[in-house]
């Protein structure tokens, strides 16, 4: 009887570390995840779903998890699950999204904000070979190591990739920046 | 390492230098330069990504997660009842049967022994309860007022019980109307049969009874008997006067 009282408490105990370590999850995580969910699917009601969705997932396999330190590729592998998933279910004209709905960021000056937009409006023109290893590099901080793993490439695959991304943008830049310079004149 | 490999490797992964290429940056101003460029250009992309996450998402991913979460057990656990139902009803039709052949055996008890029949009262009470085993596994709660308008018939008017009453019907006590109903005490489900004092079906035998499975208690009134049926090892006692007061006649 007092033995099983015991494992009751320990099941007790368990659901609280439990609930403790998944809370500070949430916490660290929820940010950047919502990000990356933005960027990769352009819509702020798909990004939040896909972040709930992750996370209610990550709580369900919790116990699967055994580095804290693994987390983050963890929770992103989740996370493109679900992305795929959504494309499995029905394929949605997501892709053409008016950006300018987009911007969202305190805006410095006026002249950042439009450089901003033009830039969030080529990251979302990328192909998605490029687009996911940007973005896990520029909004989820990942190492190459890290963006290796999670998108199963090897690393230098990964900087190649990287590579073009950012040579794609800056040549896409310099363009709209030619042109708002042409349209200013 | 040349100046291509260099250039390729700094914008692909400008804050991830190994030494080699740490090295070779700093052995020229240009190249020195051209890394703070590709490290300025990363920062511009992420000031660019970097969009306003919306309101309390943390509390509403940890809050979506419980609801879920409770929803699938909840679920799970109506499942699991279904299977114990089934399981219930194929260990009904033992009890059944045995309860039948119980009744046989205390009818002919009953019969046989007509002028020494001192624990009668308790063993047709008991019997009833096999009869009617079923009625201790219902979980699903009736209102007081329906239990309400069939005790009305019998003129008494029920206030409230120490517990949800799961079962409730008329039943014939050796050609008394009574009613029988369960309600779920902290204790498991127990028996309540209220019957006319009249005929007194449950005049003779001693107040308490039991058998290895239930035991009970008697409590005769002016208009009616009221018959307390519990689990062996249930405080019975503690409920008695309970259920007595919580009737009233009319």
């Amino acid at each position: 009887m007092f033995g099983n009282k015991k494992s009751n408490d320990r099941v007790l105990i368990n659901m609280a570390e439990k609930q403790q370590r998944y809370e500070a999850l949430v916490h660290v995580y929820h940010k950047e995840l919502y990000r990356f969910a933005y960027w990769l699917c352009n819509d702020p009601t798909i990004a939040d779903d896909l972040v709930q969705e992750t996370f209610l997932r990550a709580w369900r396999s919790l116990d699967s998890l055994l580095d804290q330190k693994a987390a983050k590729p963890w929770l992103l592998t989740i996370l493109r699950r679900e992305n795929a998933r959504r494309f499995e279910r029905k394929q949605f004209d997501y892709s053409d999204v008016d950006n300018d709905t987009l911007v969202d960021q305190t805006s410095h000056s006026l002249d950042t904000a439009m450089e901003q937009t033009v830039i969030q409006r080529q990251i979302s023109l990328l192909a998605d070979e490029y687009k996911e290893p940007l973005l896990l590099q520029v909004v989820m901080g990942c190492t190459g190591d890290e963006i290796a793993d999670i998108l199963n490439l090897n690393k230098n695959t990964v900087m190649t990739r990287l590579f073009r991304a950012k040579n794609q943008l800056k040549e896409a830049l310099s363009r709209d920046d030619d042109q708002l310079k042409g349209a200013s004149k | 390492m040349d100046e291509l490999e260099f250039r390729r490797r700094t914008i692909a992964q400008p804050n991830e230098l190994d030494k080699e290429l740490q090295e070779f940056a700093n052995s020229s101003a240009d190249r020195q330069q051209f890394l703070n460029e590709s490290k300025a250009f990363d920062k511009q992309l992420d000031d660019a990504l970097d969009i306003t996450v919306p309101e309390n998402l943390a509390e509403r991913i940890i809050l979506n997660t419980s609801l879920k979460e409770k929803a699938r057990t909840d679920e799970l656990e109506q499942k699991g009842n279904v299977i114990n139902a089934r399981f219930w009803f194929k260990f009904d039709r033992v009890h059944l049967a045995l309860a039948a052949s119980f009744v046989i055996a205390v009818s002919a008890f009953m019969f046989s022994a007509e002028q020494n029949i001192n624990h009668a009262a308790g063993e047709h009470a008991l019997a009833h309860v096999y009869h009617e085993v079923y009625a201790l596994n219902k979980t699903q709660p009736i209102s007081i007022q329906t239990v309400n308008e069939k005790l009305a018939l019998l003129g008494g008017q029920l206030t409230d019980l120490p517990g949800k009453v799961t079962y409730v019907n008329f039943c014939d006590f050796q050609g008394e109307k009574g009613i029988h109903l369960v309600f779920e005490s902290d204790f498991g489900p127990m028996t309540v049969f209220i019957v006319h004092s009249e005929n007194k079906v449950f005049e003779i035998g001693s107040g308490d009874f039991s058998d290895s499975r239930y035991a009970g208690h008697i409590s005769r009134g002016k208009q009616a008997d009221t018959v307390l049926i519990a689990s062996l090892g249930s405080p019975v006692d503690m409920y008695n006067e309970r259920i007595a007061g919580a009737i009233r006649w009319l």
